[in-house]
């Protein structure tokens, strides 16, 4: 997948986007916490033409969420930033409250669907919910989202949309390293280079438990066999400190110089880093994993009406771009490609994304990480 | 008058029935309780251990097989994970009870200067989280980062740091600082209660101190020893934090981290059944230690150490050597929260973690505990902690004590069984107990009581998991105030409830306040069993809300969320402290006078 490279900045892109659009929107036909994104990002109220198609919703969901009106929601996001993110959502449907919590990817996403399979409720929406994608399709537990409108705006390449569930957000997902104890130029150019980068050897790099981000893509592009010879050079060569703590909580101690590096990173969070001043920095070699964030409904929970209307909202231009402004990661909105949208923008441009989603495929290559990861240090 | 005296002849009959001799009745719904609270989580634990379903949910009788049995022990992997278990469950304990007996004995039976301040000062320990306290050893002791490490190379000049806290020695240092405090509140009561003069008679008969300790104090401790043996063993075996924190990065594993990996998957569904299949093992080893300990028990009376006798500890004069026994304590002290703590307080200020430097220092602020005030939740995860540690504390502390008393003071038939019992949940991780109780109370919200993902499922859990050293303690107490002093205000014409109110209470109350803090405080740190009962963030705790913070790297949070929380058990703790050793003074003084009399 190319993204398009015209426009070099967010506002020559908003504005290219703008001009291209079929009409002019009101900016007093807005919500408030709308206008005051758009001032944020110092666009005009036309970026959002063709906002009311993708909000338009069966009336008998709007309905049935009045009836429901609680939404329980489970992602990875900041509790606080979250709020600030929904306020155009909830301006618009007032009726709707949404509950959200977050925790570690066991806690959000794998407890609920265990309880949903002994017949409780802990969350109607669960973001971020990739690294259990297959199991949420084997349970046969999620609502079809085809019928969203904001369903066919998103992306259609490497998985961002499989029906059950949809992309919200797009992230490359690299490497952050401490700039106090290495230079960029000791980072590995390629992919293939990094089992063999001696100064991230013997625990120097640590490794979250959330490979399949940045694998799976490799995977898919090189092919499993590639894979697997890979997989064993970079556990027997590199031998990277698997890390329990999230993919925030080992930047954090790459910033502290307690590993030189780590993987995957977000980029946000890294920037975040860098902006209190700390001594981190965000790599990528030769291609850029991208891996989406998708969203899954329960299908018969209580709030998946609701769930329904909220999630087609984030996905239309609003949501995106509130989203955007709040978290700074990309959109998954297919009018709202460019490297200019990414933290790091000079990381991405002129480099190949690759992105690849299958269940069989994704499967085949948990086991053989857990084998890895899991081996005791002695053998 | 005759009929009066016939009343109250007739009253005393029916509390004397009461009272837990062979026909009484309540020891057997005590032990029909401890049986529903305790059989019920570990019948699902070994069921799911032979589920073959992929959930809990689905389990069936068609389901069970032997498949994760024969993959926990076809697995190479779990012989070596058994060697390092042994090596660190050996090493962590035996740190802990001799660190912690040297220092019950400076406190209990020495002049040492500032015993007061160490007695209070060491439970004090508990109040740091395992979590918080390996991440404040990583930034003492990690080979890259350590501030120590640092300091010992730049004085040195050495290239490489002597010191790997990620390693099984700086997990055995770091759980065995946490187990200490433990060890030192099952020790103190058995020193305390211990009738001097049998060592003043040793030492009348030319024996020296360290003859004296070995041949007397020690063998007198023994069954106490080896009630704390047994509980420090499993406990190290059981514990997560420690392990999770400094074990992982290296792939060091021992059985806990094993079952927590196959638990928390970020990748698939959890392995249910291996992790049960392992669980198994900790029962195994259980019921081998209640053995040991039953075997024990069963010849108590020959240690009964308090009787009806006027007894008064006389301190051990250390001369020059009280104020090396002073550092000691001090050292302690130091290393297990007097350091841990400023780490914990220097991270707080901080932007993002970094090791000390004069840029940090200068990047110092508020802002993390204006994020902590400024979070919503906050609220509620406070006042669910406090409902959940108050609940928890005194459940336990009534449990015990109830139980303790059919066990050690009746001649009820099932005592044995009851022991047994109460023991057992100790063999289960947090984690895995967390998950057993999750089967149990989603069979009671089929029936319409719905308990799971509250507060109280926590507390429920909780109680049953400290029922087995809250019954260690209890039993402990208990067996050293010899049946003579109840014998004789019973003889005085004392009911059973009166003796228990006058003369059982006020000689436990020590104990009791004792164990009200450990369990306070166990109920405010552990994370493992919250992480799997609590159901949404109306129900979070202070230890889950510390678990997500850290794991979305919020350093800074974490770290202001623990300098509060370990500053409020510390207030609390010393409070009640100072009130039991007022509340004990007074009732030693009124047991010499009873005895006395």
């Amino acid at each position: 997948m190319k993204i398009p490279t015209s426009g070099k900045t967010l506002g020559g892109t908003l504005l290219v986007l703008l001009t291209a659009g079929s009409g002019l929107a009101h900016a007093d036909d807005l919500p408030q916490a709308t206008q005051a994104l758009l001032n944020k990002l110092n666009q005009r109220p036309a970026v959002l033409d063709g906002l009311d198609r993708e909000l338009a919703v069966p009336p008998g969901w709007i309905e049935k969420a009045r009836q429901h009106p609680e939404v329980k929601v489970t992602g990875s996001d900041d509790v606080a930033l979250y709020a600030q993110m929904i306020k155009p959502f909830q301006e618009r449907y007032p009726f709707v409250k949404l509950q959200y919590s977050t925790g570690s990817s066991n806690e959000r996403v794998i407890k609920p669907l265990v309880a949903y399979r002994t017949g409780r409720s802990v969350a109607d929406v669960v973001f971020s919910m990739d690294g259990s994608g297959s199991d949420y399709a084997k349970e046969d537990i999620s609502a079809d989202l085809t019928d969203l409108p904001g369903y066919k705006s998103a992306l259609s390449a490497g998985g961002a949309r499989s029906g059950l569930k949809v992309a919200f957000r797009a992230r490359a997902y690299c490497l952050s390293y401490n700039t106090r104890l290495l230079r960029r130029d000791q980072m590995p150019k390629t992919w293939a280079d990094l089992p063999d980068t001696e100064i991230l050897a013997h625990g120097a790099i640590g490794a979250v438990m959330l490979p399949q981000l940045w694998m799976m893509p490799l995977w898919g592009k090189y092919g499993e066999a590639w894979a697997v010879k890979y997989l064993d050079a970079y556990f027997k060569k590199l031998q990277p400190s698997v890390r329990q703590e999230g993919i925030n909580a080992t930047t954090a101690l790459v910033g502290a110089g307690e590993l030189y590096a780590s993987m995957p990173a977000y980029p946000e969070r890294t920037k975040e880093l860098q902006d209190k001043g700390a001594p981190v920095a965000w790599y990528c070699p030769d291609l850029v994993p991208l891996s989406f964030s998708s969203v899954a409904i329960f299908r018969n929970s209580p709030g998946t009406w609701g769930g329904r209307v909220f999630v087609n909202w984030l996905l239309s231009r609003e949501g995106q771009l509130s989203q955007l402004s709040v978290f700074g990661t990309p959109p998954v909105h297919q009018d709202l490609q460019s490297p200019d949208f990414h933290i790091f923008p000079d990381e991405i441009r002129g480099k190949e994304l690759i992105s690849f989603d299958d269940q069989a495929e994704t499967e085949k290559f948990q086991a053989l990480w857990k084998k890895y990861a899991l081996t005791s240090s002695r053998r | 008058m005759t009929a009066a005296v016939s009343e109250i002849s007739v009253k005393r009959q029916a509390l004397r029935r009461f009272w837990p001799h062979r026909g009484a009745c309540w020891p057997s719904v005590v032990l029909l309780a401890v049986a529903l609270m305790v059989a019920t989580p570990l019948v699902f634990l070994v069921l799911g251990s032979f589920s073959t379903a992929d959930l809990p949910g689905r389990f069936s009788l068609t389901t069970l097989g032997l498949d994760n049995y024969r993959q926990v022990w076809l697995d190479p992997d779990t012989y070596e994970v058994f060697g390092d278990t042994l090596i660190y469950v050996g090493g962590a304990a035996s740190f802990s009870i001799i660190i912690a007996g040297i220092l019950a004995w400076l406190v209990e039976r020495t002049n040492m200067p500032g015993r007061i301040w160490i007695y209070a000062g060491v439970p004090m320990t508990l109040a740091m989280p395992g979590m918080l306290l390996g991440i404040a050893w990583i930034l003492l002791l990690s080979p890259r980062i350590g501030f120590v490490n640092s300091l010992i190379k730049q004085a040195l000049g050495l290239t490489a740091a002597p010191f790997n806290v990620y390693t099984l020695q700086g997990m055995i240092l770091v759980e065995g600082l946490r187990l200490v405090p433990t060890a030192f509140l099952m020790l103190v009561p058995l020193l305390r209660s211990m009738d001097p003069t049998l060592e003043e008679a040793a030492s009348m008969s030319g024996a020296g101190p360290l003859s004296i300790m070995r041949r007397v104090t020690l063998r007198l401790m023994l069954p106490g020893i080896l009630a704390v043996v047994i509980y420090q063993a499993m406990t190290a075996l059981e514990v997560f934090e420690v392990p999770g924190i400094l074990g992982l990065p290296s792939k060091t594993y021992v059985f806990s981290t094993r079952i927590y990996a196959a638990l928390h998957s970020t990748m698939g569904t959890p392995a249910y059944g291996v992790a049960n299949a392992l669980a198994i093992i900790y029962v195994a080893i259980s019921i081998a230690a209640i053995y040991f300990y039953s075997r024990t028990i069963g010849r108590s009376e020959r240690y009964a150490v308090i009787s009806g006798k006027g007894y008064r500890p006389r301190p051990v004069d250390l001369g020059r050597w009280r104020w090396i026994g002073l550092s000691f304590c001090m050292l302690y002290l130091l290393l297990s929260i007097i350091i841990p703590f400023l780490v914990l307080a220097y991270m707080s200020f901080l932007p993002f973690l970094q090791v000390p430097s004069v840029d940090a220092f200068r990047m110092m602020s508020w802002s993390n505990y204006a994020e902590l005030w400024h979070t919503e939740r906050v609220a509620a995860v406070m006042y669910n902690t406090l409902i959940l540690v108050l609940a928890t504390s005194t459940l336990t502390v009534v449990a015990s004590f109830i139980i303790s008393l059919a066990i050690v003071r009746s001649r009820f038939w099932g005592r044995r069984l009851l022991d047994q019992l109460s023991f057992l949940p100790h063999a289960f991780p947090g984690i895995v107990l967390g998950l057993a109780f999750l089967w149990v109370f989603l069979q009671l919200d089929k029936i319409g009581i719905s308990i799971y993902g509250g507060v109280w499922a926590i507390s429920i859990a909780f109680t049953v998991s400290f029922m087995a050293y809250g019954t260690r303690s209890m039993n402990a107490a208990l067996l050293q105030i010899h049946k003579d002093l109840e014998e004789a205000a019973q003889i005085s014409g004392a009911g059973s409830w009166r003796v228990m109110w006058r003369v059982s209470l006020p000689l436990m109350l020590p104990s009791m306040v004792g164990l009200w803090i450990w369990a306070m405080l166990q109920a405010a740190r552990q994370a493992g069993t919250p992480l799997i009962l609590y159901e949404g963030t109306e129900n979070q705790v202070l230890s889950v809300f510390v678990w997500e913070m850290w794991d979305h790297g919020n350093s800074g949070v974490v770290a202001a969320t623990g300098v509060i929380m370990i500053t409020a058990l510390l207030i609390v703790t010393l409070g009640l402290r100072a009130l039991s050793f007022g509340r004990a003074a007074a009732f030693f003084l009124h047991t010499d006078h009873i005895a006395t009399a």
